[in-house]
């Protein structure tokens, strides 16, 4: 019954889902020399990233990599030690108030009231997200559907299923039609139906024009809805690109280059092989098919990040 | 079998041990709670008060209505008094029904030329029946003194009020006061250094019921007792302890289930929505505010229900009295959910949160007089009970509630008003403290 609700919501989604076009021009997000610390650890080293609006970043990262960090200065819940951000063209510190009303946040944690029902969660959310009336009505009316849980409406959330709060967290962050959204290990522990439906939300956003920032540890989700993925490492970007131009980044890196070589996406891999071979580095173009996963452990090594204890 | 049984009893201990909520409720808390109930009865029961020591001094009005010699002395022998802490006024009267004193003693006009006369002069002590234990103790003070001030005539009209109290029958009254007569010239002639004349009483009797110390102790001693119980406006006696048991828990309770409401923001950080409203537009530190204002709405339905159980059950004067503790309930409320919201916000986790709050609330009850009246317990006690928000409220609540006391003053009774202006302030200040503490832990957002 999930899964039948669960469809009929993304087709009312495809419908309905506003098309959101960027309001300015410029980039989504542009980081430049974040950092930030807890203490003696530093979550984020001098992090540098720019996304573009209407983009679709996968950030990927190991335990205590600072995704987490970053997304909490760039959704104003933190501010940062030093260095830049612009999200939307706004400055987090001085003009939170906008972006908050701007950007959406799919948050790690199931983050509803569990005495609540669903209907209650999205119109309390709905409210303080400033909607009224017969807007907030139908925004609610419309996230029951996406999230295909119309049939459940006056439920309590205590009740529900695990994939069924995933679901219910995620289009909580859509009601105010955010033009930047921030999904944070949105499928973590929920069943293949659930996180097929999340994908499709997902998707569905992309397709509007939604700029969309995505957290997971999981690479076949940045594979399928990221045009572009960012590799953070002890807080800082060691690899950014498409799935493509990390291929050949680390096809290149692996065969002794080093991992500080950068590549742009339209190299001639053979000819770059060539200068490399001619300058004395044993370069080749062996594993410029691998997966991203081993590209992922290629770059951020095979050590268990144990001692991180969770992402910073 | 042995070893399964073995490896749960050890787990279970390994993990007690090293849940520190556990551990203060199962041994710190009782030793505080021991050591400030000890200090605050330690002087009242006996035996000193720990390391406060010493017998409480109870407070005295005392009204000199007489002006000579004779009750001057009096007066100064009961401001000497170790265990009387004497205020000269000259409306004893009104200080006790006012609740500011638990009793009064006022020694009427003639009381010098009575004790000249080699008779035992009578005096008035007004006492508050809501504050018996603090009222005995005085009439225990009282005793050496008057016993020192009003010397034979003292023994003599204790002798008189003996049979008084023991009832004793007209018919025989005579033959007794004469025998007393002559027992008391013989304990005078012992005084002197006489030689005791052969035993020849008989052993009294068992049946020497019907003497009440309490009662009939303040007699023996020249007193004539009035208790000022107040009235209510349909002249039903109001009860001492409903009022206080009441005004108790209106005070008490309120603290534990607001500091519960205000602790709901703990449970919305550990779930995450805490962070998901700070990313609101219209959140920030309204979520403060919304914690303040429903923390209050609750209190007023929980007072509403208290007061009104009382009123139907205990015929505690809620209806009559119904403006002033509304007024005194809102005020109360806004203090007590500003407090809550110190504690939440001082806090890191729910749990650490309980634990401190428990100690704090218990041990401000204990301090501002929820547990035990105030004036029998050590003066610093009585100090420190002021700086706690717990003092001002009872004495609020009870003020109205047994004192029959309006938010002004009036002819009777001074007015709660003040008590409620330090209540406002004590909750100005958690407001601001638990602003600043939220900024700290959550930055303006």
């Amino acid at each position: 019954m999930e899964t039948a609700g669960a469809a009929k919501g993304i087709e009312r989604h495809a419908h309905t889902a506003p098309v959101n076009q960027p309001t300015d021009t410029g980039p989504a997000l542009e980081i430049s020399g974040l950092e930030m610390a807890f203490g003696d650890v530093r979550a984020v080293r001098g992090l540098d990233l720019v996304v573009q609006r209407g983009e679709s970043l996968g950030l990927l990262g190991p335990n205590g990599a600072g995704k987490t960090t970053t997304l909490r200065i760039l959704s104003t819940l933190l501010a940062a030690d030093a260095g830049t951000a612009r999200v939307l063209g706004l400055d987090p510190v001085t003009d939170g108030a906008e972006i908050r009303r701007r950007v959406g946040v799919v948050p790690q944690e199931v983050a509803l009231y569990g005495g609540l029902t669903a209907e209650e969660n999205l119109a309390f959310f709905g409210q303080l997200a400033g909607l009224g009336g017969a807007r907030l009505a139908e925004r609610v009316d419309w996230a029951l559907e996406a999230a295909g849980l119309a049939d459940r409406r006056r439920a309590r959330v205590s009740g529900f299923s695990g994939g069924m709060k995933r679901r219910l967290n995620l289009v909580a962050a859509l009601l105010a039609e955010p033009e930047l959204l921030f999904l944070d290990e949105p499928t973590a522990g929920i069943d293949p139906q659930s996180r097929n439906h999340v994908f499709e939300s997902v998707e569905e956003l992309r397709r509007g024009g939604t700029t969309i920032v995505y957290t997971t540890h999981q690479m076949g989700e940045v594979e399928r809805l990221c045009d572009r993925i960012a590799v953070l490492d002890r807080g800082r970007c060691i690899a950014a690109g498409t799935l493509d131009e990390l291929r050949r980044h680390e096809a290149v890196a692996a065969s002794g280059a080093g991992p500080g070589l950068a590549l742009a996406p339209d190299t001639d891999l053979e000819r770059a092989v060539e200068l490399l071979r001619a300058s004395g580095i044993d370069a080749d173009l062996r594993g410029a098919d691998a997966d991203l996963e081993t590209i992922f452990l290629a770059l951020t090594g095979r050590a268990l990040r144990d001692d991180d204890g969770g992402d910073a | 079998m042995l070893s399964t049984i073995r490896a749960l009893v050890a787990k279970d201990v390994r993990l007690f041990a090293r849940d520190r909520t556990a551990l203060f409720f199962a041994f710190a808390l009782p030793i505080v709670l021991a050591s400030v109930m000890g200090t605050a009865l330690g002087a009242a029961m006996g035996g000193g008060g720990g390391s406060s020591g010493g017998v409480q001094r109870i407070g005295l009005a005392v009204e000199d209505r007489d002006g000579t010699d004779a009750s001057r002395a009096l007066v100064e022998a009961l401001e000497a008094a170790a265990g009387l802490s004497v205020e000269i006024t000259d409306d004893a009267r009104r200080r006790v029904a006012d609740g500011e004193r638990a009793a009064a003693l006022v020694v009427p006009a003639g009381y010098g030329a009575t004790l000249d006369a080699g008779e035992q002069p009578s005096l008035d002590l007004f006492r508050d029946p809501a504050r018996q234990i603090a009222s005995q103790v005085v009439v225990f003070q009282l005793a050496p003194v008057l016993f020192e001030r009003h010397g034979a005539a003292q023994g003599r009209g204790m002798m008189s009020g003996f049979l008084d109290a023991l009832d004793f029958p007209e018919d025989a009254r005579a033959a007794a006061e004469a025998a007393l007569e002559r027992s008391y010239d013989e304990v005078e002639a012992l005084a002197q250094g006489a030689e005791p004349e052969a035993d020849t009483a008989e052993e009294p009797s068992d049946d020497a019921g019907g003497f009440d110390v309490m009662q009939d102790a303040p007699r023996l001693l020249g007193l004539e007792v009035t208790d000022l119980a107040p009235e209510r406006d349909d002249g039903i006696p109001r009860s001492a302890g409903a009022s206080h048991a009441f005004s108790a828990m209106a005070v008490m309770m309120l603290l534990f289930n607001l500091v519960s409401t205000a602790g709901t923001l703990q449970d919305e950080r550990a779930e995450g929505t805490l962070d998901r409203l700070r990313l609101m537009p219209a959140a920030g530190r309204t979520v403060l505010t919304g914690k303040l204002i429903v923390s209050m709405l609750l209190a007023g339905v929980q007072l509403t229900v208290l007061f009104l159980f009382g009123a139907v059950a205990f015929d505690v004067p809620v209806l009559e009295h119904a403006p002033e503790l509304a007024v005194t309930s809102l005020v109360w409320a806004f203090a007590a959910s500003a407090l809550g919201l110190v504690f939440a916000t001082a806090c890191s986790t729910r749990r650490q949160m309980e634990s401190i709050s428990t100690l704090a609330i218990l041990g401000m009850s204990a301090l501002g007089g929820a547990w035990f009246p105030r004036e029998i317990t050590p003066a610093w006690f009585q100090s420190a009970g002021l700086a706690t928000p717990v003092a001002w409220a009872m004495d609020a609540y009870h003020g109205i509630l047994w004192y029959g006391k309006g938010l002004l003053a009036s002819d009777a009774t001074s007015g709660v008003a003040m008590k409620l202006g330090v209540l406002a302030v004590f909750g100005a200040l958690a407001l601001v403290v638990s602003s600043a503490l939220y900024a700290r832990r959550f930055g303006s957002r």
